[in-house]
């Protein structure tokens, strides 16, 4: 579905990311690990247009976007989110799933006049979905709380709930269970990604807790920061290696990711 | 009477601008600054065409024309300025419908002003008593009031919140922020020129120092002092400053000292308001940013 081959991007000197490719398959989970200043944002930010790299490019179903910007990747129905969740703070968590989910249509100035029972209508239906959404987060008594009010914990799953209600194609998902979260929530976050990508779409998840890539990642992808082998080489942005999730040599790669250095 | 008539015409034509002023600033966020070259424009156009005896609604209605035509081009490439930089470029266009009205004496009668002008004829209904207008202007800030009420809690009301709040975000939404905003401009522009197409012919002479950039700022320190995103908020800020210089006039005092003592009021006042309720009068409570 979504790859980009031959990524990479530099910031003034220093090089972020070396020559990264990364394929995307639909029904699949793929994880992007490896220690701090690999580049796994770095990535994500160009797979979702917020970012763009110095060489190399995004295929879309094989097909380049010559110039992918965050409004390109929506109309792609290219999703993601933050480590730190982005969210509307001033609107209630009602609002900002509304938002979410896209409805321009009634979104005109007149139609706020004119089309006032079908807007009303409109609400109801989303109101059902957000319910049953947050329902499975554990946060649905907070549907009508001013988002900024939420605890640092909760915002992160509307968050998430907010990039689930937008109905993309592909799911990029910037620490999706950093922080402070029960086990049950993620476990239910995990089990909520997994059934998105077995509806036919790809998910990409940058994250550092092991347990939790164990429990949904079907292919790693492992960066590394430095390595002193590549001469004259440093910076972060290096493929340690690729692989299926249940091979304990991509395990190897994943820890060996964190002791190389400089 | 006709004394509360007058005053009533005044709050209820600066609540218009006021409530324009807080869809921009206290739902979209925008810092844009000009109901007064919109109410200029409405007010200079229903004069000219009330002069050459054209129907007062056709005045009303080419009035909000001209000046969406002339004011919603220039602010919609001025309102991708942000914060301060938006207030600076508005603040110009008032000055520059000013400048344009001063100058042009063959049209609009220059340094002058137009004389004259004949009362506002709605189809059958002829205003010509202060009674009329009030109850025109009363008609037209409740029209607004329901206006701005319905449009606040309708997706168009939630989405204008939300790209006041991250452009970025909204935008990555796949929203228009640009014309997100253009509507809400649109919107105030068109209300603050029905404004001043009901003031021209109440005051039956108008001249360009009537609508300078004060009297936007006064505009936009009416809707802080009553609170961003209220509507009680906006009518209570008109009617603080409305009535204050009226109480000075009836204290009795020589005009030398009541203007500066005015002044005095009004900073003393905003000073106040600034450190007992920074949110404005109808600040917070007013807000609580539930749907619908």
């Amino acid at each position: 579905m979504l790859s980009a081959i031959h990524i990479a991007r530099s910031f003034g000197g220093v090089q972020a990311l070396h020559d990264v490719s990364l394929f995307l398959e639909p029904g699949n989970v793929a994880v992007c690990a490896g220690p701090n200043g690999a580049g796994k944002t770095t990535l994500l930010n160009i797979l979702s247009g917020w970012d763009q790299p110095d060489q190399g490019s995004v295929y879309l179903e094989g097909k380049p976007i010559a110039r992918l910007t965050p409004e390109i990747a929506h109309r792609l129905r290219i999703v993601r989110t933050f480590s730190t969740p982005r969210i509307f703070r001033n609107l209630s968590v009602f609002d900002n799933i509304y938002l979410a989910c896209a409805i321009t249509h009634s979104e005109r100035f007149i139609s706020s006049l004119l089309r006032r029972r079908y807007n009303r209508e409109l609400k109801e239906q989303v109101r059902l979905k957000t319910t049953s959404l947050l329902e499975e987060l554990a946060i649905a008594d907070k549907v009508d709380t001013v988002a900024g009010n939420l605890s640092g914990g909760q915002q992160k799953l509307l968050d998430f709930a907010c990039a689930l209600a937008r109905n993309g194609k592909i799911l990029l998902l910037d620490e999706p269970v950093s922080g402070r979260l029960p086990s049950q929530l993620r476990s239910c976050i995990g089990e909520m990604i997994r059934q998105f990508a077995d509806a036919g779409n790809s998910v990409l998840v940058v994250e550092h807790n092991r347990d939790f890539i164990r429990s949904i990642a079907d292919r790693i992808l492992v960066l590394a920061s430095r390595i002193s082998r590549v001469a004259g080489e440093t910076g972060g942005g290096f493929v340690l290696g690729e692989g299926r999730a249940t091979e304990a040599r991509t395990w190897q790669l994943l820890e060996e990711s964190y002791n190389v250095r400089a | 009477m006709d004394y509360l008539y007058h005053i009533t015409v005044l709050i209820c034509l600066y609540g218009v601008l006021a409530l324009g002023q807080n869809l921009l600033l206290g739902i979209g966020n925008m810092l844009f600054v000009a109901q007064a070259a919109a109410f200029a424009i409405g007010a200079y156009v229903l004069a000219l065409s009330a002069l050459k005896a054209i129907p007062g609604y056709l005045g009303l209605l080419l009035g909000s024309a001209v000046a969406v035509t002339l004011l919603v081009p220039l602010a919609s490439v001025a309102i991708r300025l942000k914060g301060d930089y938006l207030l600076v470029a508005s603040l110009a266009l008032c000055e520059v419908v000013r400048s344009t009205l001063n100058n042009t004496p063959t049209l609009t009668g220059g340094a002058q002003g137009l004389m004259a002008i004949p009362p506002l004829k709605i189809f059958r209904f002829q205003l010509s008593l202060p009674l009329h207008y009030a109850f025109a202007s009363i008609l037209l800030l409740i029209t607004v009031s329901w206006i701005y009420h319905l449009v606040r809690f309708s997706p168009y009301g939630r989405l204008l919140q939300a790209t006041g709040e991250d452009q970025d975000a909204a935008r990555a939404l796949g929203r228009s922020v640009r014309q997100v905003r253009v509507a809400a401009v649109t919107a105030a522009v068109i209300s603050a020129a029905l404004a001043g197409g009901l003031y021209a012919p109440y005051l039956v002479y108008i001249d360009p120092t009537q609508f300078t950039i004060w009297e936007s700022v006064l505009v936009l320190a009416m809707v802080i002092l009553g609170g961003l995103g209220s509507i009680r908020g906006s009518i209570a800020g008109v009617s603080v400053f409305i009535l204050i210089p009226e109480i000075s006039r009836f204290a009795g005092l020589p005009a030398g000292i009541a203007a500066p003592l005015r002044q005095i009021a009004f900073g003393f006042l905003l000073l106040l308001i600034l450190r007992v309720r920074p949110s404005g009068i109808f600040g917070k409570s007013d807000r609580p940013w539930l749907t619908y």
